[in-house]
């Protein structure tokens, strides 16, 4: 079967009046014939001109909104079901079936009223269907002739018997098994009415010649559709019908298959041809979600590539499976469009094949309204200051950035308090945005265990859930804070491997490496000693070098190579203790009036020390290497040293 | 019992012939058994008494070939209508399709027509089978004996068919109604196909 379109109507003396306006309408909608009333008994095409029209206009221009609805659905747009009524009234071109359904609801008849009156003199285009005349509908006709006039009403009859052997012919084309051409002449002989009627035939003619052992004659053919043997003389079974052989039609009659006086071959009739209407009813069901949701301007390629399989398995699944993807796009885009009005349009929205950028685009839309938590705009990786401490770790976080999802995921970072563990999260951070790989999710584990605390299932929850589930990104800082934090942990623990699987970068950074965190949930651990954990040390001289020149820079001290390198000497825990101590002298300096200088930082930072209190030691106190009594110490600034360097440190000192 | 087997492409029906004892399912099937051509026919297993009653059930398979597709056998039982095969009739009943009730139009089993009745309505609901949802009719056989002796169709209806099911009367020992009854069972259980959803009435194993 292929999709309801001009192409695929048959044209025939009985239609083509029909056919000739509707594709007037559908070359320059609201031009001509504005409504277009298509009227006509069941079956014979006007459900296929609708539907043509829609997907003519489409064609033409995929931006344009089409609607299709049957008068009965109008009922249910009405309690604001399926997008509500505005839609039909806003849409480009409105294709409304069934409107002889007014005859038997008037309270419909003011809805269709509205519709039609509401849009044509805008000429914004409405094509209506009906099997009954407009004057036939009854009380609704009067209601609804100001709306119809200046409108074309065009009728569909039945098709003649050329029509019928083109429709016929056309159709078999898809079946098997084939049917003889002069099985197809006679058949058409048939005053067949229905277009719908005469396909059925169609299909119980093919599903007889399936258990048949011998071809059907076209005798056998007219009986088996409930027309006489030989075809009536007269102008409408114009096709010449072949000559019947008498004597293969008798043979075939007494056969265990024939129709008549046999019994058994009566039943078995009966029995193809409900089977073969059952079974192929998933065809006929397939075949109308096309048409609807087609015109609808979904992409029915799914369902298309179903048609084509001879007997496919399970078929209501498929179609079952399709509809709900277009209803989760319906939902979808109807939410997006609330959002962002400029996603209107979408192709990701009209193709149930598309599902996971279609809510990629709702997480873009949902995004624009609630962002998610971004990297802090300060920290960079172009500031991170760089030594062979963190050199490890820099590596790591190159690789991420050149092959996020992929290499390190999830990636852990290990490092004492302010050894520029946020910094490096930060800096990756701005490093992905920049790929342009999806939203980028940045946040602390308090501010996690603060916002999961508050949401429950009624209050935003599964949305807060769907934020970061489409998150491209997430980085989350100071994990060890999760401690004794099950909610915030649950969450977590849904979300990583979600976005690890799904390719998705997830970096965290902790003062502990997993191994060793106590009060998280074990799963959550193993799934984080997956990935790669990265040690960050306390900064060596290099990278106390880098902080000290980045805060020096803009200062008077600026280019004083001789202070930064004194200060990027003293030893220090954590790069915040480097900034804390240049932030001293430089302090100390504006005070005083003066510029920073080694000996002014000597003054300041030695003295502070000095005056600290010594910090408390089990194994008593040491001055200068030489252990004594702590009443005998040398209270020399220049010769404390308080906090013992790291012996690498002091290596290195020693030998510049 | 699968009625659709989507992934073996068949089809398979169990219909069962209910009823009293000497109502005339054998003979239903007696005759559908030789109208049948060989070639679509298996052999009709029947195990009888000494006194040719329906010992345990009769058996008819029909071989329909290739219909849409789908291998479509259909397969005929009868039951014992002797009250004491109860437990025959329950192992038979499992699994059908669809019923036919074979009713015997004489006046003096009048009784019997209902107590079996009564009877297959309460097998099925021991099976967790409610009568209402199983495609059944009603075969009315024996209309051809002389009028005195027996009720007619509507008289029977007013008695037994009080859910509007499909009726019919039939004379089995001569073939009449036995194909009509069999071909309106047919439609009601193939109908079923297309109305049941996927995971009830249409099976994939």
């Amino acid at each position: 079967m292929t999709g309801a379109t001009f192409d695929a109507f048959v044209e025939g003396p009985s239609n083509r009046l029909a056919l000739a306006a509707a594709r007037a309408v559908a070359a320059a909608p609201g031009e001509n014939a504005n409504p277009l009333v298509l009227v006509g008994p069941d079956g014979l095409g006007k459900t296929h001109l609708l539907q043509a029209i829609g997907a003519a206009v489409r064609e033409e221009d995929a931006g344009r909104l089409v609607e299709r609805e049957s008068v009965l659905g109008l009922a249910e747009r009405a309690h604001g079901e399926r997008g509500g009524v505005i839609a039909l009234h806003e849409c480009e071109v409105l294709l409304l079936d069934d409107l002889e359904v007014v005859a038997t609801r008037p309270d419909l008849v003011p809805l269709v009223l509205e519709l039609v009156s509401g849009r044509v003199p805008f000429r914004r285009q409405v094509v209506l269907a009906s099997t009954l005349p407009p004057a036939a509908l009854g009380p609704a006709a009067e209601v609804l002739a100001p709306g119809l006039l200046g409108g074309l009403l065009v009728e569909l009859s039945a098709p003649d018997a050329g029509t019928r052997l083109a429709i016929l012919r056309r159709r078999a084309a898809d079946l098997t098994p084939a049917l003889a051409d002069e099985v197809l002449t006679a058949v058409a002989s048939v005053p067949i009415g229905s277009v719908r009627e005469l396909l059925a035939a169609l299909q119980r003619l093919v599903a007889f010649q399936a258990v048949s052992p011998a071809p059907l004659d076209p005798a056998q053919a007219r009986v088996l559709i409930g027309g006489a043997a030989d075809p009536e003389p007269g102008p409408e079974n114009g096709a010449p019908a072949p000559a019947a052989d008498a004597a293969s039609s008798e043979s075939s009659v007494a056969s265990d298959l024939a129709v008549g006086d046999d019994e058994f071959g009566s039943f078995l009739s009966e029995v193809v041809a409900s089977v073969s209407h059952q079974v192929d009813q998933w065809r006929t069901q397939v075949g109308e979600a096309i048409l609807r949701h087609g015109g609808e301007g979904y992409r029915t390629g799914r369902l298309e590539a179903l048609l084509q399989e001879a007997l496919p398995s399970r078929p209501g699944d498929v179609l079952a499976d399709y509809e709900r993807d277009i209803q989760r796009l319906r939902a979808m885009e109807r939410e997006a469009l609330a959002l962002a009005p400029d996603f209107a349009g979408a192709p990701a929205f009209r193709d149930p094949d598309q599902l996971i950028q279609a809510e990629a685009l709702l997480v873009q839309a949902r995004t624009r309204r609630d962002p998610l938590p971004g990297p802090q705009p300060e920290l960079r990786l172009e500031r991170f200051g760089e030594g062979p401490g963190n050199r490890q770790a820099m590596q790591a976080v190159r690789s991420v950035v050149e092959s996020p999802g992929t290499r390190y995921n999830p990636l852990v970072i290990v490092g004492a308090s302010g050894c520029g563990k946020t910094h490096l999260l930060h800096g990756l951070g701005h490093a992905l945005v920049a790929r342009e790989i999806g939203p980028v999710a940045c946040l602390g584990a308090q501010a996690l265990s603060a916002q999961t605390s508050v949401l429950d299932e009624s209050t935003g929850l599964a949305e807060w859930r769907t934020r970061f589930q489409y998150a491209g990104v997430l980085l989350v800082d100071d994990i060890h804070l999760l401690l004794d934090q099950p909610r915030a942990q649950e969450e977590l623990l849904r979300l990583l491997p979600h976005l690890v699987e799904a390719g998705r970068q997830v970096v965290v950074a902790s003062t502990e490496p997993p191994s060793a965190l106590a009060g998280i949930d074990p799963r959550l651990l193993t799934r984080l000693d997956a990935g790669l954990v990265v040690e960050l040390p306390p900064p060596d001289r290099e990278v106390r070098l880098v902080v000290v020149k980045q805060l020096l820079a803009g200062t008077l001290a600026e280019g004083d190579a001789a202070l930064a390198d004194w200060l990027a000497a003293r030893p220090a825990d954590s790069a915040r203790a480097v900034q804390g101590a240049v932030r001293r002298v430089l302090s100390a300096a504006e005070a005083q009036g003066v510029a920073p200088s080694p000996a002014l930082a000597r003054e300041v930072l030695d003295r502070r020390e000095a005056t600290r209190p010594p910090p408390r030691r089990s194994g008593g106190a040491r001055s200068a290497g030489i252990p004594g009594p702590a009443h005998a110490m040398v209270r020399s600034p220049e010769k404390m040293i308080p906090e013992w360097p790291r012996l690498a440190d002091r290596l290195i000192e020693e030998q510049d | 019992m699968s009625l659709v087997n989507f992934t073996a492409r068949e089809i398979t029906c169990k219909l069962v012939y209910y009823g009293p004892g000497r109502s005339g399912k054998t003979t239903n099937l007696q005759y559908i058994h030789g109208r049948v051509p060989e070639q679509r026919r298996g052999r009709m297993i029947s195990l009888a008494t000494q006194a040719d009653r329906t010992l345990f059930f009769d058996f008819l398979p029909l071989e329909l070939g290739q219909i849409s597709g789908f291998t479509t056998r259909f397969q005929l039982y009868t039951v014992p209508g002797q009250v004491y095969y109860n437990a025959t009739r329950r192992l038979v009943l499992q699994g059908a399709d669809g019923v036919v009730f074979v009713a015997d139009s004489q006046a003096r089993r009048f009784e019997d027509n209902v107590e079996s009745f009564q009877n297959l309505q309460e097998n099925l609901l021991d099976q967790g089978v409610d009568i209402r949802t199983l495609p059944v009719v009603l075969q009315y056989n024996k209309q051809d004996l002389p009028p005195e002796l027996i009720l007619t169709p509507a008289e029977l209806d007013d008695a037994l068919n009080f859910r509007g099911v499909p009726s019919l009367g039939a004379d089995a020992l001569h073939g009449s109604g036995v194909f009509e009854t069999l071909k309106q069972l047919s439609a009601l259980v193939l109908q079923r196909l297309a109305m049941a959803p996927p995971e009830e009435g249409v099976h994939s194993s």
